[in-house]
């Protein structure tokens, strides 16, 4: 995975959770990661790289990790 | 397995009805259940999606197929309603409400919501984020019997302070006074113009004049044809009074309350529903108004967002107070709308879930 793209993906979901975050960091662990914050996370990361996310892709993106894994591979598609 | 939104068949009832025990277990409000039949059949033009994982269904949503009205011109759109996701007790599904509402916007680009609870709640947060154009439909009220009205209004009766000043206020007989004080009541309450008015057994076929007469002032409403309107409030179903006045109708509910959480034991009419032009909006308001005073309801409320028919109510002695009921357009239909001011939109308690609540 792009390390650039992790940091990046940590820098938004921390902003947006205003939580410190890690790789690991799901909504289990994170009190505000609630179904809007999720949104708002989402959409935060969509607006920065500029695509959509699809249904599917939703399902598998359920850590930071995963967010920045699945951006990295939509940016290199 | 990853998870597919399907349509709800037959065979999925017994995970719908698992997946609301898990809702219920897991501490979510006793009305967020899934319908556990495919057919709930309530309404007319309802579509009914499962979201589903590994045989477990992990959520769901309804779509209502309705035809609008909207500029004058006649375009399909939905109510999205109901969405549930287990999401609310098991945070793994946080993801969930995201993909209902765009899995819905795939299926129906013009859809809205209506209700929600208040602008708190998850679902009207979610649709502001997502650039749905929302307002609340603003609710007005009459007190027709102070006495009952002071005795049994929870959202006031909130502290021993408050329950006591009521009580005096009900029990002296200053139950009116009591009710101008707390400026509960308009000068104008007691002074209705009588307006006259007939009841219908149903709508068909006068309604239709009224509907084609009705729809170009207004810059969106569901269509209130005499054949939508008899689905709407069957002619079986003795609760609803049709009041048909000079420009138009209304349609009403005289409901004796039984400990409920905002009008206690309270007997509440409800203008549920109406349509005229908005000229003829106060007569059908004084129309109804008096029906539900004969009748001996202690308070009467109403719901509407057009500005015509919130006026008609101020001036027939209601007062205005603040809304949780609140209405979200998607980005496509408040398009189609051309960005009409939302106080042009005839939307009431007839729209979206209908009259289920009162």
């Amino acid at each position: 995975m792009n390390e650039q793209v992790l940091s990046r993906v940590r820098e938004i979901a921390s902003d947006v959770l205003q939580a410190d975050v890690t790789p690991e960091s799901s909504p289990e662990t994170i009190e505000s990661w609630d179904s809007v914050q999720h949104l708002n996370l989402v959409l935060a990361l969509e607006e920065e790289y500029g695509f959509e996310f699809l249904p599917e892709e939703m399902d598998q993106a359920k850590t930071v990790g995963s967010l920045a894994r699945l951006v990295s591979a939509k940016r290199g598609a | 397995m990853s998870l597919q939104i399907l349509p709800y068949a037959e065979e999925a009832v017994p995970a719908v009805r698992e997946f609301n025990q898990r809702l219920l277990a897991g501490g979510a409000v006793a009305d967020l259940q899934f319908p556990e039949t495919p057919h709930p059949g309530w309404m007319p033009g309802m579509e009914l999606f499962l979201a589903v994982e590994d045989s477990m269904v992990r959520g769901g949503y309804i779509l209502r197929r309705q035809m609008f009205s909207v500029g004058g011109a006649t375009l399909g759109a939905a109510h999205y309603r109901l969405p549930l996701s287990e999401g609310i007790v098991n945070r793994s599904y946080a993801h969930l409400g995201l993909r209902m509402v765009r899995d819905a916007l795939s299926r129906e680009p013009r859809l809205y919501a209506l209700g929600m609870g208040g602008w708190d709640k998850p679902l009207p947060r979610m649709l502001k984020r997502l650039g749905w154009t929302m307002c609340a439909v603003p609710f007005h009220f009459k007190v027709v019997h102070p006495f009952r009205f002071l005795r049994h209004i929870r959202p006031l009766r909130t502290s021993p302070l408050r329950r006591a000043a009521l009580d005096a206020a009900a029990f002296t007989g200053a139950g009116w006074l009591g009710m101008k004080a707390l400026g509960l009541v308009t000068p104008c309450a007691r002074r209705l113009l009588p307006c006259p008015f007939d009841l219908a057994p149903g709508f068909a076929p006068w309604a239709d004049e009224v509907w084609e007469r009705s729809r170009p002032a207004y810059a969106l409403l569901a269509q209130r044809d005499a054949a939508a309107l008899d689905q709407l409030y069957p002619p079986s179903d003795p609760r609803f009074l049709r009041v048909r006045a000079t420009g138009g109708w209304a349609v009403l509910l005289d409901t004796q309350m039984q400990d409920h959480k905002q009008f206690g034991d309270m007997r509440v009419g409800t203008i549920v529903d109406c349509l005229a032009p908005p000229s003829s909006a106060g007569a059908i308001v004084r129309a109804a108004a008096s029906l539900l005073e004969q009748r001996g309801v202690d308070l009467i409320v109403s719901n509407q967002l057009h500005t015509g028919w919130s006026r008609a109510l101020l001036e027939s002695g209601f007062r205005g107070s603040a809304s949780n009921y609140l209405l979200a357009l998607s980005p496509a239909f408040a398009q189609a709308a051309g960005g009409a001011n939302p106080g042009q939109f005839h939307i009431n308690r007839g729209d979206g879930d209908g009259p289920i609540h009162l």
